[in-house]
């Protein structure tokens, strides 16, 4: 029910990870509809594998730490 | 030291996972709780303000972690127009390092053991059932077995997601928020600011929390779907540069704040949900230190009256959901229909409310007028919330 805006297609064409910008806040994890972003205490991992390069996690991030090119 | 087996683990040591081992501690249980960071309470990831009535539930207001008294609320139009209004309700503004090392105090003083540099990276699992956690510690990983286990895993939370619940937020549900602490400006201490519009927070607000004269929390909340325009960060700067153009930062945090719809199910096969995890801040006001406390300390209670009847099967810890939507529920779906009406209005609506607000004496100006007025700017919101009290 909470990832019926889950998109079918692509929107992004890459997505890259800068992490001296990010903060760790999990705003990503959050809104990830597919669950492939790992939050330690100061990691941040994503499983590129399982991406459907939605860019939501780019739309949530406060600090502009993941960005990525439209599709 | 750390066992092969508990009754209940709590994953995340803020309030929500704190309450909850207290509470599933003095029913007897035995607890772990496990936090991946450091500290209990670093990163301060808050605003830190709440309602003293409502703290007062749980603690008495003393101490060091409480940092500054609040007595109004000043809403502010996106032209400027102020409004204040009475409340009646004196508010605290937390040193929430210090309050949440002290509610994890209280867990241990209850019998709750507590680990951090403890990261929970997933679930083991028979039968569809949760039977433990793993946990990463920073020289080893292991598995340890538990009855129950909350998670009061913040607003990434993936405990829930891992026992299968879809516990993901909209974009449109979650505000995207950045935070300074700024020095060397000069504020009313006595009133919390919150400011709407367009050009300030789309979808949200900005807030000045007062921690003294000198001192504020500044932050920014944007919706996580209306931020193609700029990051919460820039709306933050901007907000800065507008209003203490000479303060000086002295912390800086981002941070995610769930405002959504609440969640049919919190509770899952081994698993309960409480705090951010489920959605517990207040999808208005962003809120969310009181209404954690009060979802942990009864998923404790649950966890722990489930682990002593010798039920802990979903059936049995179904009934968290029900008393939480009991109590709770229908409090935050008006909360997320109000939010949904506030921040559907225009600028131009904001700004007429504001001045015919400000114009009514002070006494009359509470929240339920400004409510009131706004909405009658808008007959159809009318409706939306009527229907929320149904």
């Amino acid at each position: 029910m909470r990832d019926k805006e889950a998109p079918k297609h692509n929107k992004i064409s890459q997505l890259r990870f800068l992490p001296e910008r990010c903060d760790f806040c999990g705003c990503c994890v959050a809104v990830c509809p597919v669950d492939c972003i790992e939050l330690e205490e100061a990691k941040l991992s994503i499983d590129l594998q399982t991406c459907i390069l939605c860019g939501f996690c780019l739309k949530a991030c406060p600090v502009n730490a993941l960005i990525g090119e439209a599709a | 030291m750390i066992r092969d087996q508990y009754d209940v683990i709590v994953v995340g040591g803020g309030p929500a996972g704190t309450t909850a081992a207290r509470s599933a501690a003095l029913v007897g249980a035995s607890v772990l709780l496990l936090e991946k960071d450091r500290d209990l309470g670093l990163p301060v990831r808050c605003a830190e303000a709440v309602g003293r009535k409502s703290l007062d539930r749980f603690m008495e207001p003393q101490g060091q972690w409480i940092a500054h008294q609040l007595n109004d609320v000043r809403l502010v139009a996106p032209d400027g127009t102020v409004v204040e209004v009475d409340t009646d309700e004196v508010g605290y503004v937390l040193n929430r390092r210090l309050f949440d090392q002290e509610l994890g105090r209280r867990a241990v003083q209850a019998g709750a053991q507590i680990l951090t540099r403890a990261y929970v990276f997933g679930l083991s699992m028979e039968n569809g059932r949760v039977t433990g956690v793993r946990v990463k510690f920073p020289d080893r990983a292991i598995t340890v077995g538990a009855k129950v286990v909350v998670g009061a895993d913040g607003v990434e939370s993936r405990v829930g997601r891992w026992a299968g619940m879809r516990t993901n937020f909209a974009l449109k549900d979650l505000e995207s928020c950045y935070q300074v602490m700024l020095g060397g400006i000069s504020v009313h201490p006595d009133f919390v600011e919150c400011h709407f519009g367009e050009e300030v927070a789309p979808g949200g607000y900005a807030w000045i929390f007062p921690k003294g004269n000198d001192v504020a929390n500044v932050g920014v909340g944007i919706a996580a779907n209306r931020t193609d325009g700029a990051s919460a960060r820039v709306f933050l700067e901007r907000f800065i540069e507008r209003h203490f153009p000479k303060g000086s930062i002295l912390a800086c945090v981002a941070g995610g704040v769930p405002a959504a719809r609440p969640f049919r199910q919190i509770h899952g096969p081994g698993v309960l949900l409480a705090g951010d995890a489920a959605a517990h801040s207040n999808p208005l006001t962003g809120g969310g230190i009181i209404s954690a406390m009060a979802a942990g300390e009864l998923a404790g209670q649950v966890a722990a009256e489930c682990v002593r009847a010798g039920d802990w099967s979903e059936a049995a810890l179904a009934r968290y959901t029900a008393r939480w939507e009991d109590r709770w529920g229908s409090e935050q779906r008006s909360y997320y229909r109000l939010k949904e009406a506030v921040h559907r209005l225009t600028d131009k609506t904001l700004n007429q409310a504001a001045r015919i607000l400000s114009r009514l004496p002070p006494d009359k100006r509470t929240m339920q007028n400004v409510f009131r007025v706004t909405l009658a700017h808008h007959p159809k919101l009318l409706l939306d919330i009527a229907r929320s009290f149904l």
